[in-house]
């Protein structure tokens, strides 16, 4: 009996890494104090702990005589890391080749990017690499951030912090003056690392517990979320099949999720496989230099631009953020983000494929769209100040499309590879919305397809309105949308679809976060507004003025 | 534990992409498709494949890559789609359709057409819409006759000539086979007069809207998708029966009866004047007017 749970043992023993936690933060978030306070509960407890720190705080590490446990403290300066990390590690693993600490913890600086971290302690690999990999794994990354300082920070650093931030596990806001601040700033963390955790400092047990749990199985998270997806559905089928004698809604609903998105998924790949191509290999300084600096010409150019450029809406954002920080007039960048998703030629392609080949419709939605846009950058001609309104908080091109994960590409391949991967992120960021809109719209079809109260076709303002809200929810993206306007064309006019293809791409919620991530509340709410009430305008009254009398 | 060693995120990336891509496969290859999109998304769904297939490529080169955070959930966008294929759910049929969905009618159907055939427009007035007798050699015309297999020359959406058949011009009998339904349905729309008092067969499903039917009235109806599952609409003649109280909706029947002029919301539609009903087999798959 002993001997085979020591042989057990022996054999876990050999699997065993020690856990890695890391806690970054710039100077002065308050790291010291927060591992110390974290150290010394478990000092308390007993073990042996090692706590590596680059850079000298203002406060010591913890005073470990008086407890039970012991710590060892390696400390390493910020220029020690940056000219030889290979140093570093050496001399960590001749360290921990003759101790083993139950649990490292490491205090990294915010200014060191994390790819010295990767370096330094790699994943494990099949045989003894003679690296840190060998004995210690990372286990959790926390993030402390002050909430006073953590927008300006991120503007200063650019994208070292945005880095650490998308990287961790936790991120612990301190310093929140109110309620709302904090809320606000954690929805800000969470676009840039969607799933994370945002905590405050105190209590500190919560932040202890989140340590401590374990990081879930993801592979085993997927497959169960599956496996219960699948039972609900057939529970749900039978239910209904006993108790109302059929399934047919849910068949329906199926049904037409299912058709949407076999119509959707390939015009959303020819999407950001183009719009990936122009972002991989188009430099920015390149569209920012040839871009007139004056009202007209730079409409028209931007106009232009936005024809050539496929990129959807998504995409569009992070290029109009570039363009307003390289002082490219606000109208001519407004025009942009407003023109180039609906102009773009695939988005052209598939509006012309989902309604059967009838070019009236495309060249009605390119040229509302044109209208729209030159309309909605005028009006940010009007007020001087505007500029100022604006305060653009995050100066980072911050890709939203996550390509931080794809920074190191490989030689070998190079930037056909980076594009690849660029794409592949790009159709899982946009492709989550594609699901929830198809599966909105499927929903409204199944269960409320009788829209006779909006108006019908025969009213136009009730059923515009409501198919513009539509739009704005449903955050489709704007190289599929066509499709599932055309889903509604039993419902309602062309003319309310039309105010949905023309809306849609320029705003929707989609676009609304990833605005919020740089822009003031005020600018946004008035380039909503503004994007809302033109493009209802334009459409109501080229409708009412009998433009359907083109489009059948 | 080799496992550990392994970037499982990259493994299950290009598993769910190799799944997706074998799913679409699948339903190109059992032509299952069909009960989702039209046939011209064919070359995208295989586009569609290959992409699928050139990320796992590009996600098995990440297996020995350091991922530190690992994001599955997103994994559902794939997973989602593929998971509602294979679970059970019955084809769409009339009665799931939405209440505002109304019958296609000959005057829609009919102006779609005109639409598209005003681009060929140089083509010969006579062979737009005339009976064009099988321009077949002399002696196989009475033959093909005797047999009742005439063929009626229409033109398809694209303005292009479309040979129907199971028609008798002698005996003015059309025997609407169910690979030309709607064909026959734009041929008939369109020549009201030329087919007044034939007798016709045709296979469909009971489609009965109380909103706009009278007591009487039915269509056997067949489902036309133009896009995707999302826009199907009935489409049909209006047969007038005392009798249909006794037919279900959603059964499949052939009518048999006299074709005459009728009206419907004010515009001139073909009417049948029932003769008899018989249960017939469904009638798999969709019409794709644009095929």
């Amino acid at each position: 009996m002993s001997f085979f749970q020591t042989s057990e043992d022996q054999e876990h023993e050999e699997l065993k890494f020690a856990p890695v936690y890391v806690v970054s933060g710039f100077l002065d978030a308050g790291k010291t104090s927060l591992l110390n306070m974290l150290l010394g509960r478990r000092l308390s407890k007993g073990s042996e702990f090692l706590l590596i720190q680059f850079e000298h705080g203002e406060e010591d590490p913890i005073d470990d005589s008086e407890e039970d446990g012991s710590l060892t403290v390696f400390r390493f300066s910020i220029k020690e890391a940056q000219e030889d990390i290979q140093e570093v590690a050496r001399r960590l693993y001749s360290y921990l080749i003759h101790h083993d600490p139950a649990e490292i913890w490491v205090e990294w600086n915010g200014v060191l990017p994390f790819s010295y971290l990767w370096d330094l302690f790699p994943s494990a690999s099949r045989n003894a690499t003679g690296t840190l990999g060998d004995v210690c794994q990372i286990e959790k990354i926390l993030n402390l951030a002050d909430a006073q300082t953590l927008e300006r920070l991120i503007g200063q650093t650019g994208g070292t912090l945005l880095e650490q931030i998308s990287n961790s596990d936790i991120v612990v806001l301190r310093n929140a003056d109110s309620g709302s601040s904090y809320r606000r700033l954690k929805r800000m963390v969470q676009t840039w690392n969607p799933g994370v955790k945002v905590l405050p400092l105190k209590p500190l047990q919560n932040v202890e517990q989140a340590i401590s749990r374990q990081n879930r199985n993801q592979s085993l998270t997927l497959l169960k979320g599956i496996v219960f997806c699948a039972a609900a559905y057939v529970v749900v089928r039978f239910v209904l099949d006993a108790w109302q004698g059929s399934s047919d809604k849910l068949d329906t609903l199926t049904n037409v999720f299912l058709g949407i998105i076999l119509q959707a998924v390939p015009f959303l790949l020819i999407g950001v496989l183009l719009s990936s191509m122009i972002q991989i290999f188009v430099s920015q300084q390149f569209i920012e230099r040839w871009f007139p600096k004056h009202l007209a010409g730079g409409m028209l150019f931007s106009i232009l631009a936005g024809f050539c450029l496929p990129v959807c809406d998504c995409a569009s954002i992070p290029v109009f953020r570039s363009l307003v920080r390289k002082g490219v007039p606000i109208t001519a960048a407004v025009t942009f983000m407003a023109s180039a998703p609906i102009i773009n030629p695939v988005a052209m392609l598939s509006t012309w494929y989902a309604f059967n080949g009838d070019m009236s419709v495309v060249l009605c939605r390119i040229g509302l769209g044109i209208l729209c846009a030159v309309l909605i950058g005028i009006t940010f001609s009007w007020k001087r100040s505007c500029s100022e309104e604006m305060t653009l908080r995050t100066p980072v091109v911050y890709c939203a499309c996550g390509c931080y994960a794809a920074s190191s590409p490989d030689r070998r391949f190079g930037k056909i590879l980076l594009f690849l991967q660029h794409a592949k992120l790009e159709f899982f960021d946009v492709g989550k919305y594609l699901i929830l809109g198809a599966f909105v719209s499927a929903l409204f079809q199944t269960l409320c397809g009788d829209v006779s109260w909006a108006g019908g076709k025969s009213g136009l303002l009730i059923p515009l309105v409501l198919m513009m809200g539509m739009a704005f929810a449903l955050s489709l993206c704007s190289s599929s949308d066509a499709v599932v306007a055309r889903s509604f064309s039993n419902q309602f006019p062309i003319g309310a679809l039309m105010g949905f293809l023309v809306l849609g791409p320029m705003m929707d919620i989609k676009n609304l976060i990833l605005l919020s991530g740089s822009f003031s509340k005020r600018f946004i709410l008035r380039l909503v507004l503004t994007m809302f009430l033109v493009c209802g305008a334009v459409v109501y009254l080229a409708f009412r003025l009998g433009l359907e009398r083109i489009l059948l | 534990m080799k496992s550990h060693r392994v970037n499982t995120q990259a493994v299950i990336e290009a598993a769910c992409f190799i799944l997706f891509g074998a799913a679409m496969l699948y339903l190109l290859y059992s032509e299952k498709y069909l009960s989702y999109v039209t046939p011209r998304m064919k070359p995208y769904l295989y586009f569609t494949i290959i992409v699928m297939g050139v990320w796992a490529a590009v996600s098995m080169k990440g297996l020995f890559q350091i991922v530190y955070r690992k994001r599955t959930g997103r994994y559902f966008i794939l997973l989602i789609p593929i998971m509602l294929l294979f679970l059970p759910h019955k084809e769409m049929r009339i009665s799931n359709l939405s209440g505002s969905t109304g019958l296609l009618t000959g005057s829609a159907i009919s102006t779609t057409s005109e639409l598209k055939e005003a681009a060929p427009s140089d083509m010969a007035p006579a062979e737009e819409t005339e009976l064009v007798e099988p321009a077949l050699p002399g002696k196989a015309v009475p033959e093909q006759r005797s047999k009742g297999t005439d063929v009626y020359m229409s033109l398809d959406i694209y303005g292009e000539p479309l040979p129907l058949h199971g028609y008798d011009e002698v005996n003015r009998t059309i025997t609407v086979s169910n690979d030309e339904f709607y064909e026959w349905l734009i041929a008939i729309f369109e020549n009201l007069d030329t087919f007044e008092g034939y007798q016709i067969t045709m296979t469909g499903s009971v489609y009965r809207d109380p909103a706009v039917f009278t007591q009487n009235e039915f269509v056997p109806a067949r489902l036309l998708m133009s896009c995707c599952v999302a826009d199907l609409t009935p489409c049909g003649i209006i047969c007038v029966y005392d009798e249909i109280d006794d037919w279900k909706a959603d059964s499949w029947v052939t009518v048999t009866g006299t074709l005459h002029k009728g009206q419907y919301q004010g515009q001139d539609e073909p009417q049948i004047h029932v003769l008899s009903i018989v249960p017939a087999e469904p009638v798999e798959g969709y019409i794709f007017p644009y095929g």
